[in-house]
This record gives structure tokens, sequence and C-alpha cells, in this order.
């Protein structure tokens, strides 16, 4: 008996530990460049009706530093449709013996703010652990019923960088085969996944995931990790149903739902509108006339309540009151297209300078974060973003480049792919004079001219103050010391897409003495001098997004007191990431002409490159720094 | 004498309404203004900025302190449309909450000649519950274009009476026309007190308030063409320059009640802070570690070495919950119980156990970076409690709130100007914040030339005070792994190999980094020569300093000294052809030092480099020296040896 005893007593200590969260329990794989282990990220979502949903979720996270914090988040969203019926956090230290417990009643009820916008109804229930120890662990779980089965919860079966898991399970149940979710898998051959499907559930299980380490050029997070996208082919969203199968489907749904009957405007704004493109026939001249006018008139101001997520405020309000966020904005440009005949589509975007694509196959609300307009022409479409009260029209630059988005047309929706701009269409050309004067300084006359998305990260530049202009100039060009800006202009050609500076700058003891060699940077205007960063052993492929091309001209006068020995020699590099040229020829005894080409083009290249195209970027870093060496000639 | 009297009323209030901006009644010059006179670089300006502060009392709900307030604002381009978008922030305690009412706006456009008025909405004003203690209400005006003034008029009661929010003179667009009024019951004594570079002169009157039916106080201010407050570099806080006017109830003295003192002197508000019950009661208070802390002691009789052990003893006990205050929230007792706690907790519970120590150790009130610096004594103007003790008769400060601090080595956030200390009986004295110590960055380095333009290198780098503070906090926050990652791109794409850290945790010596780096393209080999730049990465290569002028101090935080020694062995078959000049300059009153030394021999090259700032801050006059001496530093550090072949 006493055995026995003793016996059972082991065993439930066992069963304790194993239980619990100790910290010594993770496996030494999973310590690899982590500065959080998630022990267990599980969630389990119920579809009991077309308008019902439940899910719980709990995860539980070891943070073994002070960057880990940031993975153990406490916090739940919700709305009006979406109600928190249950939350609670536990924290454990190293052991795994518990130390603190959060009750619902000592999480703070906020409001939800996303950094632009005037008012957002959503709000969120958080906690802030002060953490007094490292490592410890945090549970956190909470369960959520909603009406809205619009947007389901994806699953990540990493979250984040730096984090590896210990153990992930999704499992999504339904009550009938009609509520049936489709799920797009995305690199789960990278993990080991157990999938089980039952009738009425489906669920995934993996294990000992290690961390991955964040690398420059890599694509992004989203694109490389193991993760279920899930939707419901019939479902309700803030109070409308729709039944989606396609991207068809989706579009209708928007177009009857969301957007029919929003481009109603006054009679007078009309007449204003058609009195404006007066004598015009040409479609994309009209659109031209009309977005110069929506610029000129309106802005950026962004409201989200309830679907007003995504449903347009009407054109006829954003005309009285002249703003709106992307939605409100492009409504207001379509109405005022339709009002003057020219036939224009809603577009939905993700949008940001990281390009990311529409899944053709996998139709649903949860793609897409922003709104412009296409318009249709002569068998192509004209792009405009409606926030933008500077851009050029049909030129969206990398904010909505070359992706797949979604336009909608009254017959349904479509996948179309954006303008491009890539390669030789991003051109910077600088073209200087410089001088070199007795004393040593520098004085140079320089044009820059700025196409594609040069030209979009160049052009604003004509908005700023004088003393920022001064400021970026110094920036732009910090590797001269004692660099003074003597003038500047700026020409903006918004038809043909071209910016032009024009800058005076002075430098004083730009060429360095050093004994009798005087040294002269040949290239200090347009020089590359980013490496990306050596990875001893780099684990992803790496994406090259738009390309580039500088083309430069300089001409360099020397003083007459000066002579140089001698000048480098012509140098070409061509590699499959672009071509590498730079030439020095001498015009007479005191003047030179530097020519240089340099084209780096698009592409996702495999991991094994990237050595390669790093040594490519170090042979330009060095080429750009060449020096000549000046003797004087009066002593 | 009459007459006189009614000439002299008449003619005030004629040169008053000569300049009224009534609510509404907007001029054709104003919408056609194309840009600032004044400010041509201004995205818009107000053109008014009123605000009115006064008492009601209503036997029903009491005193309230009513603020009114009307702007009128131009937008002179679309850089400007943040302008149309107002916030207003509220409190809300228990039952009693700030409310925003009497919302009015408009927005004036001139189209083809003629001025449209737009009237703002109702529905367009938000209001939202931010957090369990702040509301906020919202609204951005409607049809803003470049040109547009727009207008608005709103009304604040709040039944906080004693809180008056600081009437603020500057903002980063100019101001044309500026008027306040704080009209204060007899009953109140207050302080005001101004702040920032604008002349204030205010016009001080006893006047009757009819609505209340007493005496008030009654100070106005008015002030035309205030410049835009601009950003520069090296200021830890704008707002610190920022004009402005707090007023501050420092008692309360109604007939028959007691006398409330708040705050007047310094002395005072030491008083007042230190009555202040989770302020002195928690100093207090010992019983509840009195056990555990003689244990911490046994053994140490030096009171250096007791203070030392009781911060570290502090420090493992109770973590910073990243809230400031310089009282204590929920209790000494409860913090030391549950492990965290505000900046209060913490070091009220230091001073209470340095002082059983037997180390006289006292609270400094401190306002921290984010906070201002505290010009004028004000309740307002403290956020922050550090704690300082007296050993072998000199005061050391000490602050438990991060892991890495020392003895007078605290967080960056402490260090801003002047703290004060707070006796027994609140009697108070000023000390000065910003560390006298300097804090080195010393390398010493050994770098080995490679025929193909790469170097090696042996690299030992000592960091002390706080630099080593900032060290630490920076290498304990993650993985190593992550932190040479950042110190690889940081140091110029080298790579590092055999690291190795010492003293990590051994906070009384310096902390110190040993590593060997390989770095490609070190160094230049033109038509047979090498050409290097023998400081390699170490170098300043860039002057911090842009700006043609300044108008605000250069905030360093903390003296500092970096030393660098550097050897480089000459490659086998070259000879040294030039070398720098060697070079010393200093600035003016010694407050910056750089001294540049360099000697060859067949072996090898040595190089000494000294660069030091001997003062945390510098005035702005010294700006113009400043950048004129990091140009020469940065063109001295850019010169090369040239090594040529035997």
């Amino acid at each position: 008996m006493r055995v026995l005893f003793q016996c059972l007593l082991i065993l439930s200590v066992h069963f304790s530990f194993s239980q619990n969260y100790s910290y010594h329990t993770i496996p030494a794989e999973l310590m690899e460049n982590a500065d959080a282990v998630a022990r267990l990220d599980e969630i389990d979502i119920r579809i009991e009706a077309m308008d019902k949903m439940t899910y719980t979720e709990k995860k539980v996270v070891t943070v073994l530093n002070k960057s880990g914090d940031a993975f153990a988040r406490t916090r739940a969203f919700y709305d009006k449709e979406k109600k928190i019926k249950k939350i609670e956090a536990v924290v454990y230290d190293a052991s795994g013996n518990e130390i603190q417990r959060i009750k619902r009643r000592d999480f703070n009820d906020i409001a939800a703010v996303d950094g632009f916008s005037l008012y957002l109804d959503d709000r969120l229930l958080y906690y802030r652990y002060v953490p007094v120890q490292y490592p410890y662990t945090l549970e956190f779980s909470y369960e959520v019923e909603t009406s809205d089965t619009g947007i389901l919860p994806p699953w990540y079966f990493l979250s984040g960088y730096d984090i590896s898991v210990e153990e992930s399970r999704y499992a999504i149940s339904y009550v009938s085969n009609g509520l049936k979710p489709i799920i797009e898998e995305s690199n789960l051959v990278d993990i080991t996944v157990e999938k089980d499907e039952s009738q009425g559930k489906i669920s995934y299980m993996a294990k000992n995931i290690p961390a991955l380490t964040a690398e420059s050029l890599s694509p992004s997070f989203t694109a490389i990790c193991p993760k279920l996208s899930v939707r419901l082919p019939n479902f309700h969203y803030k109070g409308f149903d729709a039944k989606v199968d396609n991207w068809n489907d989706l579009g209708l749904w928007i177009q009857t739902e969301l957007l029919s009957g929003r481009t109603t405007l006054e009679d007078a704004t009309i007449q204003k509108v058609r009195g404006l493109v007066e004598g015009v026939d040409d479609d994309i001249e009209k659109a031209k006339i009309v977005y110069q006018y929506m610029q000129d008139n309106t802005r950026y101001i962004s409201v989200q309540i309830g679907i007003g997520g995504f449903q347009p405020i009407s054109a006829i309000e954003v005309d009285r009151v002249k703003y709106g966020d992307c939605k409100g904005l492009s409504n207001y440009t379509m109405a005022l297209l339709k009002a003057v005949g020219v036939e224009s589509y809603y577009t939905v975007v993700e949008a940001g300078g990281t390009k990311v694509d529409f899944k053709e196959d996998f139709a649903d609300l949860s793609q897409g974060n922003h709104a412009i307009v296409a318009i249709p022409y002569q068998g192509e479409y004209y792009w405009i973003d409606c926030t933008s009260q500077v851009h050029p029209f049909g030129f969206i630059g990398d904010f909505t480049d070359d992706r797949k988005v979604l336009i909608v047309k009254p017959g349904g929706g479509e996948i179309v792919t954006t303008t491009s701009y890539v390669n030789e269409e991003n051109l910077m050309r600088m073209n200087s004079t410089y001088t070199i004067q007795e004393d040593l300084s520098l004085e140079a006359d320089v044009t820059i001219e700025t196409m594609g998305v040069r030209y979009d990260n160049h052009f604003g530049l004509e908005g700023n103050k004088r003393e920022d202009v001064m400021e970026y100039y110094k920036n732009f060009w910090g590797n001269i010391n004692g660099l003074s800006i003597t003038d500047f202009s700026f020409e903006n050609n918004k038809d043909d897409v071209v910016f032009t500076e024009k800058v005076q700058l002075k430098a004083h003891d730009f060429v360095s003495k050093n004994g009798d060699d005087y040294l002269l940077t040949l290239n200090v205007l347009d020089n590359s001098s980013f490496i990306p960063p050596r990875y001893r052993n780099r684990k992803h492929s790496f994406v090259i997004q738009r390309g580039y091309l500088d083309e430069d001209e300089f001409t360099i006068q020397l003083p007459k007191n000066f002579a140089f020995t001698f000048l480098p020699e012509k140098y070409k590099e061509e590699t499959k990431f672009g071509t590498y040229e730079v030439e020095v020829v001498k015009k007479s005894d005191t003047e030179l002409l530097y020519k240089r080409k340099f084209l780096i083009k698009k592409g996702n290249y495999p991991k094994e490159e990237y050595n390669k195209y790093r040594s490519f970027r170090r042979t330009i870093a060095k080429m750009d720094n060449q020096k000549i060496v000046l003797k004087r000639q009066d002593l | 004498m009459i007459r006189k009297i009614a000439l002299l009323i008449a003619l005030v209030s004629v040169c008053v309404q000569g300049q009224e901006l009534k609510f509404g009644k907007i001029s054709k010059e104003e919408l056609m203004e194309a840009t600032h006179p004044k400010d041509t670089s201004a995205a818009a300006a107000y053109l008014l900025k009123k605000r009115e502060s006064y008492y009601t009392y209503n036997s029903a709900v009491g005193l309230n302190l009513v603020t009114e307030v009307h702007e009128r604002i131009k937008i002179y381009n679309a850089d400007g449309f943040d302008y149309a978008t107002k916030t207003i922030d509220l409190y809300e305690s228990g039952a009693s909450d700030e409310k925003a009412t009497s919302i009015k706006g408009y927005t004036y456009t001139l189209e083809g000649g003629k001025v449209v008025e737009t009237k703002l909405d109702k529905g367009s004003i938000f209001k939202s519950q931010q957090s369990k203690n702040r509301n906020q209400v919202k609204f951005t005006m409607p049809n803003v274009k470049a040109g547009s003034v727009v207008e608005y008029q709103y009304r604040i009661t709040s039944p906080f009476v004693q809180n008056i929010d600081e009437f603020v003179f500057q903002h980063s667009i100019p101001i044309k026309k500026l008027e306040a009024e704080m009209r204060i019951l007899e009953y109140f004594k207050f302080n005001q007190r101004q702040k920032g570079f604008l002349p204030l002169v205010p016009k001080v009157d006893k006047i009757r308030d009819a609505g209340l039916g007493m005496e008030v106080t009654k100070v106005t201010y008015g002030l035309q063409d205030v410049p835009a407050l601009k950003d520069e570099k090296f200021v830890p806080n704008i707002t610190n320059f920022r004009s402005g006017v707090t007023f501050e109830i420092m008692s309360l003295e109604i007939p028959g009640s007691t006398y409330d003192v708040y705050s007047k002197t310094w002395d005072d508000v030491a008083r007042t802070v230190y009555e202040n019950s989770s302020f002195g009661d928690e100093m207090k208070r010992s019983n509840y570690f009195e056990e555990e802390l003689n244990m911490v002691l046994q053994g140490a009789s030096e009171p250096q070495e007791k203070a030392k052990r009781i911060l570290a003893f502090v420090k493992e006990k109770v973590k910073w919950n990243s809230f400031v205050g310089y009282t204590s929230d929920e209790g000494t007792r409860k913090a030391y119980k549950e492990g965290t706690g505000n900046s209060a907790d913490i070091n009220l519970m230091l001073v209470s156990m340095l002082n059983h120590a037997n180390i006289p150790a006292y609270p400094v009130l401190v306002s921290t970076r984010d906070n201002g610096i505290p010009l004028f004594p004000t309740l307002q103007g403290y956020n922050y409690v550090v704690a300082v003790g007296k050993i072998d008769g000199e005061y050391h400060l000490f602050d438990a709130t991060n892991v890495f601090t020392t003895m007078d080595v605290l967080p960056t956030r402490t260090l801003n100007w002047f703290g004060r200390i707070i006796s027994e009986n609140g009697n108070s004295e000023e000390i000065d914040l910003m560390p006298r110590k300097s804090s080195m960055d010393a390398i010493i380095m050994t770098v080995d030339l490679n025929d193909d333009g790469s170097v090696d290198a042996k690299c030992r780098q000592q960091y002390t005070n706080h630099n080593a503070l900032l060290f630490r906090n920076l290498y304990n926050g993650g993985t190593e792994e992550t932190f040479l990652g950042n110190l690889e791109k940081e140091l110029g794409d080298i790579e590092i190999s055999d690291y190795d850290l010492q003293n990590n945790l051994d906070l009384d010596k310096p902390v110190v980094q040993n590593f060997n780096f390989f770095k490609e393209d070190a160094f230049e080999s033109i038509s047979g020569k090498l050409y290097l730049s023998p400081m390699f990465h170490l170098a300043v290569s860039e002057n911090p300093f842009k700006s043609e002028e300044r108008e605000y101090p250069i905030d360093y935080g903390f003296p500092w000294q970096d030393r660098y020694m550097i050897t480089i062995n000459i490659p086998e078959g070259y000879k040294v052809e030039h070398l720098p000049e060697p070079v010393a300059m200093a600035l003016p009153d010694n407050l910056g030092q750089f001294k540049y030394n360099i000697s060859s021999n067949q072996d090898f090259i040595n190089v000494r480099v000294e660069l030091s700032m001997n003062t945390a801050v510098f005035p702005p006059n010294y700006y113009l020296g400043l950048k004129e001496f990091y140009r020469q530093v940065v063109e001295k550090e850019s010169e090369k040896v040239v090594l040529s072949r035997i």
C-alpha cells in the first residue's frame, strides 16, 4: 500500500510538471534565435450559424528576454458585433509556479487607435503585465462571440520573427455543410503538420517549429510564414448576408450592397464639373480635369464606424464636407467622373511599400486595406489614388503599384494587376559640372531628374520648407564634409511625371592633402555605398521589388596648378542582378568627364545567389569611391 | 475728474473694440492672404487664439472651472490641413467629469470672389471614451481648402477647480493675435508662472464678477505675432522652450474653513509633497523589509558598501512598472510584496532602507525629460522621485527603477537640470541632476592590413558610467545574436568573431567587450600605394550639426570622453610615406577637446585620439563653435595615411 502511494505521488508530480510551463522543459532547438517560445498557441472556432461564430484562443508564451515581451501581449479587440465573453491571464515564473492571476476586471477597456483616424468605433480590453524576472511564462485566454462571419481569424503557425513554437493547434467546427469553411494552406511544407478532418470539424496541429530570423531583402513575413487563410462561402457581415464562391461574386456583393446608390450628387455639383470639362471630348482628358478638381478641393480624413470599414460614405456627403477616407474619396471621384460621362471602377488593394497580391483563387473580405479608382481606356486601365492631393494623374507610385487588386465592375469583381514601375523606368539622371578651386574647395551645379518611383521619392521636396530642403540635401550628401547649399530650384512636370532639381553647392577643403598627394574622390554626388548585410547562413530567398537605373555624367574642372598622375580604367560588370559601368575620360589637362551607369533589375532570387549579389554591391561601393591622386605643379 | 476717467475708459474700449475679432466676422483680407507675412514657410497660422477661464458657482453643482476657447486659423496650404482638426482631452474621475459643450464652428472659403461658409455639423463631432479616466472630443472642419479660414469655439466645464490647464502661448505655427484671460476667486491664493523666451507682461485687475457676486483677480495677456516654435536636434523636449503661463492654486482661504497650503515657494511645494500621505508616510514605514534587509546588510560596515547592497536589493525585489510619479501608487509595502511599483514606490522604499542603514537619505523631486524643465515652483512641475544619500558628507543620487543604474549614474529620463531634496518637516534644497562624471568609451584596437584591401583587427572596448548603463540596457534587451548583428551593421558592415563580454552584471566595474573583426574594403590601393584612414570605422564621418543657426541648448545628457588607441601593423614591403599632422584643439571655456596624435616606426603606426565634451549641456551661443569644431574633427579624421613600397 505504501509503495503504491509513493508511485502515485511520483506520477502525479510528473503529471503536474508536464502540465505546467517550466522554462527548463523547452527543447534546445527552440531556444535558438528566440526571444520567446510559444508553448501552446491554440484556437478553437465554432461556426454555429451564418451569423453566429464563437472562438476561444489560448496562448501560452515563455518570454526569454525583454524583446520577447512583445509576444506576450494580453489584449483582445471588440466592437458592436463582437463580444468578449471571457478573458483571463496567468503568469508563471521560470519553474512554472503561478505568480499572478489577471481577471477580467483587471483589464482596461480602451478605445482602439490606429494613429491616423479621426474616429474608430473599435475598442479593446488590455492588460499591461510588468515582468519582474526573465524568463517568465504568460498564459492568455479569451472567448469571443460575434455575428460577423465575413472575416475569420487567420492562423499563423509562427506569430513573427524570433519566436519559436512548441505546439500550435487550430480547430474549426461547423454545424452544417453549408457552413463548411474553405481553408487555404500556405508554406506548410516547411513544418510538420498533422491535419485531421472529420464530419463537421477540421483541425491542424504542428509541433516544435524553430524561430525564424529576419533577413534583409527577404520576402515579407506573411509571404514566408506557414499559415492558414480561412473563409466561409456563406457569411454574414455587419448586418449584410453574402454568398461568395469567387471574386466575381464578392465584387458583385460589394457593388450591390455597399456601393450602389452612393454616387448621387447635387445638381449644382454636376453642373459645375460638367462646366469644367466643357469642350473636352477625350475621356482621359476629362478624367484629368476631374481628378485635379478633386485634389484641389478635398482632403483625407478617416472615420470608421461599423460597415463603414468597407462601405464608402456617400458622394453627396463628401461633396458637402470636402473630406473623406480612401473609400469615400474614391467613390466621390467616381461620382464626379460619372457626371461627366467617364466610366470608372472602384478598386480594393493591399497598399504599402511591399507588394502584396490579392489571392486569385481565394475570395474573402480580409484582403485589401485601401481603395483606389480604375479608369478603363482603350483596352487598359489608368489608376488614380484619390487620397493624394499632389500625385500626377495616373501615377500611383510605390504605394499601390504592380500588384493584383480587386476591381468592382457592375457585373462583378475581377482581379487585375496595377501599373508597374520597374528597372529603367525608375530613373535618376544626375548631371553636374563641378569645379575644384585653387583653395581645394568644391563648387558644383547639379541637375537631378527623377522618374517612376524615384519621382515618388523626390517630388515631395517641392512642398517642403526652405530650411527642410537645405537639411535634406545636407543629409542626401552627408558624405561631403563642410557642405553648404547655395541655391536650389525645382520643376515638377506632372504630365510626363518627371521631377527636376537644380542645386548649387559648395564644400571647402574638398580635396584632402596627404603628404604630397592630393586625393580627389571622383564621385561624391551619386555614390552607392549600400552593401546588403552578410549572413553566415542565409535562410530565405531575396527579392528586389522594383529595380532602378542611375545615369550620371559629371564634368570635373581641376585647378590649373594641379595635374593628375593616372586615371582609372573603364570598368563594366554585368550580372543577372544588373549592370554597372563607369568611365573617366580625359578632356584636357584640367578637365575630366566621369560617366556612370548603374542598373538594378527587379527579380526574385534563390538564397544561394545572395552572396553573389552582395559581392556585386561591394564592387559598386568600392568603385563609386574611386579616387585619383593630384600633384601640385607650381612647387 | 469724472470726465477724465470716462475718457480713459472710452479710449481703452475703443482700442479693444478696434482689435476685437468677433466669431463669424471674417474679412476678405484674411481669406485672400496667400502666405504669412512674417513667416512665409508657415503652413497655417492662428489668426486668433483666445481663451478665457473663470469660475462659476451654482448651489446644485457647486464650484466649477469654465474655460471658453475661440480659435481662428488660416490654412495656407495642404500641409496645414492638420490644423483643421481639433482634439479636446477631457478628464473623468468617478462621478465627476469635464464636459465640452457649445461647440460651434465654420469654415470660410473664397470661391469665385465670394465668401462661402460651411457649418460644422453636429454629427461630425465625435466623443469617445479613451480609457477609464480619459474622454476625448474630436472634430474636423468641413470644406477645408488651401486658403480657407476655420473658426470654432467651445466651452469646457470642469469640476476639478484646482487643475487649471497651462495657457499655451506658442505652437508649431505662428499666432497673429493671442488673448488669454484667467479670473480667480479672491478665496484662492494662486501662483502664476511664465516660461519660454517671449516677454510676457500680464495686466492684473481686481474686478467684481457679476455671476459669482464677489471679487475676482483678472489676469490678462495680449500678444501679437508670436513666432512658430521650431524643433531642433539634441533638444530632448521642445515644449520646455514653449512660451506659456501656468496658474496653480496654492491655498484656499474660505472664511471659517481650514487653510490648505498647496504651493507657493519651492519650500511650500516640498512641504505639500511631504505632507501627502503617499509620500512622507511611505518613507517612515520600515517594518515590512527590516528582517530581509538586515540579512542583506550583514557584514557591511562602510556606508558606501551598504548603499550598494541596498540599491541591488531594491532592484532585485521590485521592478519598475514604467509608471512615473512622486507619490506612491499602492504603497511601498504592497510594491515590496508584489514585486512591481512606480518610481515613487521604488525610490521612497530606497530612501527608507538607506535611512534604516543609518545613511541619511532623502527623496529628490525630479521632472523627467518628457515632463519638461521645472522652471517655477508648482506641484505639476515634478513627476518623478529619486533618492539621495549623504555618504562621507557628500550627496549621491540613486534610482532603483532600472537594473543597471549605479550610484550617481541614473537613467537618462532623470537627467534634467535640477531636482529638489526634501528633508524632514518639508525643508528643501536644490540639487544638480546633470552628471559631472564623464562617461568613457575607450577602445584599444590592433589592425592588420591584408593584401586584398580587407583588415583583421582585435578590439577591446570599455564603457563607464552612463555609457555603461546605456550599453547594458541595449545588450540585455535581447539575444546576443541580435545584439551582435546590430553591432556589425552599426560598425559599418564588419564581421565579428570571438566575442567576449566582461562585467555585464558586475556594475562596480566598467563593462568591457573584446572581439575580433574582419572588414572588407577597409582601405585603398591606388597605383601601388596604400591609402588608409587610420581610424577606420571609428572616424566621425559626418557632422551631426547641419543647421545654420540654433536657438536652443545642445543637450548630450552627460559629459563624455571617447579615447581610441589604434595600432596598425605595417605590411611587409611597405613604408610610411605620409602621416597626418597631429593636432589638438579645444572649445571655448574648455568645454570640449579634441586631440589627435599619430606616430610610426618601421613596424607599426600608433594613433591616439581623444574627443571629449566636458559638460552635459551647451548653451545655444556655443552652437556655431561646436559646428565648426565638428567640421574640423571630421576633416582631420578623414585624412589618410599613405604607405608606399620600399
